[in-house]
């Protein structure tokens, strides 16, 4: 594992439908209920049309933003989603094709993969670099690589934010259904960032890596585990922890790419 | 003689947007179908097309595979999209103009309106091209 680019972690966030935000997921105090991401870090205009995804996605990469105290105007960021906005866009496709309604175009608009880069970078007034990736469940690890280009290309932080809703029904089969997630992380250059920070490396899981020394995967539910992008979870949760080592970003069902996660100078 | 209809009356395309020469054979959620790649066609470029263009003839079988299944229970073709690519694995770069290419899909699971098809594409020496998994959404054409 050499001659890759490297990332410090200076602010993390999660939310899932029992854990609005990382330090609840961290000490094991699920919520009774579930509930639907606030979606407070959009602005009020903004909030009523961002679909649940957006909003988890929005929580996620405010706590993050948060905890690194990184300028929101300027921060680059990276929205990484396997299905994307699925159920709003086969909702469309419902109205379109089959009960024949007009479509409303506010609901297009947030039907497309990258909805909500364009709906956080909008309400926090960003003029950074923004975009959006999917690769099924190798999008944490895509996503990575995505943020350590744009950070050492041009100096810039970077946040990434992985989610996926919960599975759609008509998409997925049953046995495979997940929950929601999100999760972020926001990485700086490692000139940048304290010596204490934890740095991150990116590297395939190649046949020089012996499978016993990667880092465990967090424990979860059965259903956040189905989760295209758990991965984010796992790194997430050992990054908090300030665990050194690898975390697999697929749970063996991608392609198989490793986070290097070790302590700075 | 094709022992199938033309493949105009089994796809909703039209025009140049009609890739496929034939549908070769069929069984219920799984198709072959031929495309001949010709000078001035969709996507050919320097007298090629470039395999990640092979996603819209492989849509284009499950669009037959699915318009045939219609045709036999009297229904009239129906319009479908890709919604997503689950994977799409490319093995050789392009194909030339003149290739004959074969086009293999087969049904993985589907309902009325989604479907996920196993697709793959081959040249004239049933050398891999290209393989794709894609989800499509399909319905009955809508009223003019």
């Amino acid at each position: 594992m050499n001659g890759s680019f490297e990332a410090a972690i200076v602010g993390l966030g999660l939310h899932t439908a029992h854990h609005p935000a990382l330090d609840s997921f961290l000490k094991d105090e699920p919520s009774a209920e579930p509930a639907l991401p606030s979606g407070s870090a959009l602005d009020k205009r903004t909030r009523r049309r961002a679909s649940t995804l957006t909003r988890a996605m929005a929580d996620a990469y405010a706590e993050a933003l948060s905890a690194a105290q990184l300028d929101p105007e300027t921060v680059a960021t990276v929205f990484g989603s396997a299905l994307g906005e699925a159920s709003t866009m086969l909702s469309l496709l419902d109205q379109m094709f089959r009960t024949h309604e007009p479509v409303s175009p506010m609901r297009f608009v947030t039907s497309v993969h990258n909805t909500a880069s364009g709906l956080v970078s909008i309400s926090g007034k960003n003029r950074g670099f923004t975009t959006s990736i999917g690769a099924d469940f190798d999008t944490p690890a895509m996503s990575i690589l995505e943020a350590l280009g744009v950070i050492h290309a041009h100096r810039t932080p970077a946040i990434i934010c992985c989610a996926e809703e919960g599975a759609p029904e008509d998409l997925v089969p049953e046995e495979y259904h997940w929950a929601l997630l999100a999760g972020a992380v926001a990485l700086v250059h490692p000139e940048d960032a304290p010596a204490s920070a934890l740095r991150l490396r990116l590297a395939p899981m190649d046949e020089a890596i012996d499978p016993a020394s990667l880092l465990e995967p967090a424990k979860v539910s059965a259903a956040l585990a189905k989760s295209p992008v758990v991965g984010i979870l796992d790194l997430i949760v050992r990054a908090a922890e300030g665990r050194e080592g690898l975390v697999r970003l697929d749970r063996g069902k991608g392609r198989g790419f490793v986070a290097e996660l070790r302590r700075g100078a | 003689m094709s022992a199938f209809p033309p493949i105009r009356e089994l796809i909703p395309h039209a025009g140049r947007m009609v890739l496929l020469d034939e549908l070769l054979e069929w069984e219920e959620g799984r198709a072959i179908a031929k495309m001949r790649i010709r000078e001035g066609m969709p996507f050919v470029k320097a007298k090629k097309m470039d395999s990640i263009a092979l996603m819209e003839p492989m849509a284009q079988t499950v669009a037959a595979c699915l318009g045939y299944e219609a045709y036999r229970g009297g229904a009239g073709v129906r319009v479908g999209m890709i919604i997503g690519a689950r994977s799409f694995e490319i093995f050789e770069e392009a194909a030339a103009v003149g290739e004959e290419l074969l086009f293999e899909v087969s049904r993985i699971r589907g309902s009325e309106s989604l479907s996920h098809f196993s697709c793959a594409a081959k040249d004239g020496e049933a050398r891999l091209l290209a393989e794709a998994t894609l989800t499509l959404f399909h319905a009955e054409k809508p009223p003019e």
